[in-house]
């Protein structure tokens, strides 16, 4: 079921650094910035499909992750659960990392004149979004055919139904969860549309009273958002350290 | 008492404070950082609390005869704190110009540029003054609501 | 029916949603209180979270031009949500157990990622260069604490379900059925290099000084929440209140659950809330400077990290052992 997931999820990854490319004429991360405002339904693509990949629940990448952490633990495997459990947390350093690189935060030159996608590149990916959407909602589409498939090869069937729960003991259901979520949304909500209707401020980002440093000039380089850790990391592994002015 | 009415009463046992330092000597803010700190004098059993940011704040202390340099700046600032908010204008160097008023680079007083609600004159002002000054900010503040 | 109207119950009234906000309000309440006479002043009431609230609802809402609106004002939303779901996977002891339909331990920990994840959406949607300082040290604490929290939760799972002779268990209401049966985790001495590291692990999520490092005032002028006023801050408030009752359930769910029933079971979890409130939160808050964050990630992967590890190592081996 991982399988079919990261199938789904990196694909519109992949379709989504490509519609990047494209409109942003940039190969490096560093030459773009703030094109969400500029390409929104390629960046909601993005953080769909990234945070699913991460694993954030309720969403399908989290559900497919909960199968194997649950697999290996029950076959006795638990230093690789827990490593794997460790490794998705590397995983939302990198999704987040080039969300906020590339998709939010101040913009450069380029990305000013960037637009949205064509629309032969936004349905590609808006199908696999969708199609992530739905089998995070129904784990069953996909379960079910995989115990059949575990049927005809002898192993012990997996118990799932079509539109039912993950399975397990401990099985949960992510369409509980979401029809949770989005009510609590809805509850929460109300105080934002109060708050909006009374009228929303829009003045610039507070930089101490200061007025004459340009956007680029307040951009953190992608490269140095984790600096600290990296350091730590590098002198933990005994790696040796980029000399200065480096890329690695 | 309408619900709204209560409401407000509660939203006006938090007034969150921000200072700005408009080319000060520190003294007033010295004395600022005593009412917070401590213990005798402290405003947070106000519900008061020092915010780090301009968008969180609802009173203003203004320190400082506003001098040129930092005009501009002071001004963006203050365009940044949501209303409603109610502005106080700590020591006598925003009233006047304290000592410095007859310096060519300073733009005293203040309430040319922002308006100013409640004065604590002083130089400095004891803390005691400083917190009356506050407590008589958040009546205005109650009004504003 | 009955479940999913129990489940809604759960969900809307105890001990999720308004009881878990207003018991949350209450501990932060009762947080700064206790700080406030620790440090010889009066202190603010108990209810001044309440009406820090209710003062952020008649605030005006802005935004700074350059902020990504959809995300900027999605993120609060998307975080308290979460927790929301979060509060109805945390078991009371002889109170409330959760529905394994919602979830389990699993499930739990990584919603608990999701206020970092919100924190961190929050400081790069604001355009601003100290919400990007803010979002990546939020990236640099959550990668220091998640780590031992996982294997805190490995660890007790690995105990309870090895002790009982089957796999791993995740489902809390198991782990709290265990201590029931068997004695407190608390005191059960294989366990304590995990307490002491949950020990380290709760005022790190919670931001309490000394790790409050991504919303350091004095630093990055409290970094992603910088650009927030009105309600979308009201709503991160919301969202840290019901985290602190999730984290701190948490650990009294997997540690130190009270072996009675109905109402004094509600009593002494509160009771035990609080008294993690004081211990890890007030007197270290008082008590303590702010790290800065190369030396917080150094210290996690020390301490923290080793001390999970070193109790996951015992309890796997130790239970596999025949020690019961």
């Amino acid at each position: 079921m991982h399988l079919v997931n990261h199938m789904l999820l990196k694909d519109a990854l992949f379709l989504v650094a490509g519609a990047v490319m494209l409109q942003g004429h940039a190969t490096m991360l560093d030459e773009l910035g703030g094109l969400g405002r500029r390409m929104p339904f390629t960046f909601g693509v993005f953080l769909l499909s990234g945070l699913s990949l991460a694993g954030m629940p309720p969403l399908n990448g989290f559900a497919s992750k909960w199968l194997i952490y649950v697999a290996a633990f029950q076959s006795g495997h638990w230093a690789l659960g827990a490593a794997a459990m460790i490794s998705s947390l590397f995983t939302l350093a990198a999704i987040m990392r080039f969300a906020h690189a590339g998709f939010m935060g101040a913009p450069t030159a380029k990305a000013l004149a960037a637009k949205e996608a064509p629309l032969a590149m936004l349905i590609p990916m808006g199908a696999l979004a969708a199609g992530s959407v739905i089998t995070g909602l129904f784990p069953g589409l996909l379960l079910v055919p995989i115990a059949a498939i575990e049927s005809d090869l002898g192993f012990p069937l997996v118990a799932a139904s079509l539109l039912g729960p993950l399975p397990g003991l401990e099985g949960w259901s992510p369409l509980a969860l979401t029809a949770l979520s989005l009510l609590f949304a809805a509850l929460l909500a109300p105080w934002l549309w109060l708050g909006r209707k009374a009228g929303i401020v829009r003045n610039p980002v507070y930089l101490c009273g200061v007025s004459d440093i340009a956007p680029e000039e307040t951009r953190a380089a992608s490269e140095r958002l984790y600096e600290t850790p990296e350091a730590i990391l590098r002198r933990a592994l005994f790696a040796p350290e980029p000399a200065e002015g480096e890329k690695v | 008492m309408t619900v709204l009415a209560r409401l407000k009463d509660m939203a006006a046992r938090s007034p969150w404070l921000y200072r700005i330092n408009a080319g000060s000597c520190n003294g007033c803010d010295v004395e600022l950082a005593t009412t917070a700190l401590i213990p005798r004098y402290d405003v947070e059993r106000l519900g008061c609390q020092y915010c780090g940011s301009p968008r969180h704040a609802d009173i203003v202390l203004i320190t400082g005869p506003l001098t040129k340099h930092v005009l501009e700046a002071a001004k963006r600032v203050y365009a940044e704190i949501p209303d409603p908010k109610v502005t106080v204008a700590v020591g006598v160097c925003p009233i006047s110009g304290g000592i410095f008023r007859e310096s060519y680079a300073v733009c005293a007083p203040i309430d040319q540029y922002f308006p100013v609600d409640v004065n604590v004159p002083g130089c400095p002002p004891r803390p005691q003054a400083i917190i009356e000054g506050v407590a008589k900010a958040i009546a205005v503040w109650r009004e504003r609501l | 029916m009955t479940n999913a109207l129990s489940i809604l119950i759960a969900a809307l009234l105890f001990p999720g949603g308004a009881f878990a906000l207003t018991f949350g309000l209450a501990l932060k309440g009762a947080d700064r209180r206790l700080a406030a006479r620790l440090q010889g002043r009066v202190g603010p009431p108990l209810a001044q979270p309440f009406f820090d609230l209710v003062k952020l609802g008649f605030k005006r809402m802005m935004a700074p031009t350059e902020a990504f609106e959809p995300m900027f004002f999605g993120a609060p939303l998307v975080g308290a949500a979460a927790m929301l779901i979060a509060i109805m996977l945390v078991p009371i002891a002889g109170v409330y157990a959760p529905a394994p339909v919602t979830g389990d331990l699993i499930v739990l920990i990584y919603l608990l990622a999701i206020p970092g994840i919100a924190l961190m959406i929050a400081g790069s949607a604001s355009g601003s260069p100290y919400g990007a300082l803010g979002f990546s040290r939020e990236m640099a604490m959550m990668i220091a604490y998640e780590g031992p929290i996982v294997l805190i939760a490995i660890a007790v799972a690995l105990r309870v379900g090895l002790a009982e002779g089957s796999a791993p268990t995740f489902s809390l209401a198991g782990i709290v059925r265990y201590q029931h049966a068997h004695g407190m985790l608390l005191f059960d001495p294989l366990m304590w290099p995990a307490v002491v590291a949950f020990a380290f692990f709760y005022p790190a999520n919670l931001g309490i000084v000394p790790f409050d490092i991504p919303e350091a005032e004095t630093e990055v002028l409290e970094g992603p929440l910088l650009e927030y006023s009105g309600p979308a801050l009201a709503l991160f408030k919301i969202m840290s209140a019901l985290k602190a009752v999730v984290v701190l359930g948490l650990g009294v769910a997997l540690f130190m659950p009270l072996p009675l029933a109905g109402l004094a079971a509600l009593a002494g979890w509160i009771v035990e809330m609080l008294a993690l409130v004081l211990v890890g939160v007030t007197a270290v808050r008082v008590a303590t400077g702010r790290m800065r964050i190369d030396q917080a990630f150094v210290f996690f992967l020390k301490w923290p990290l080793m001390l999970a590890l070193l109790s996951l190592v015992v309890a796997a081996w130790s239970t596999m052992g025949g020690i019961p």
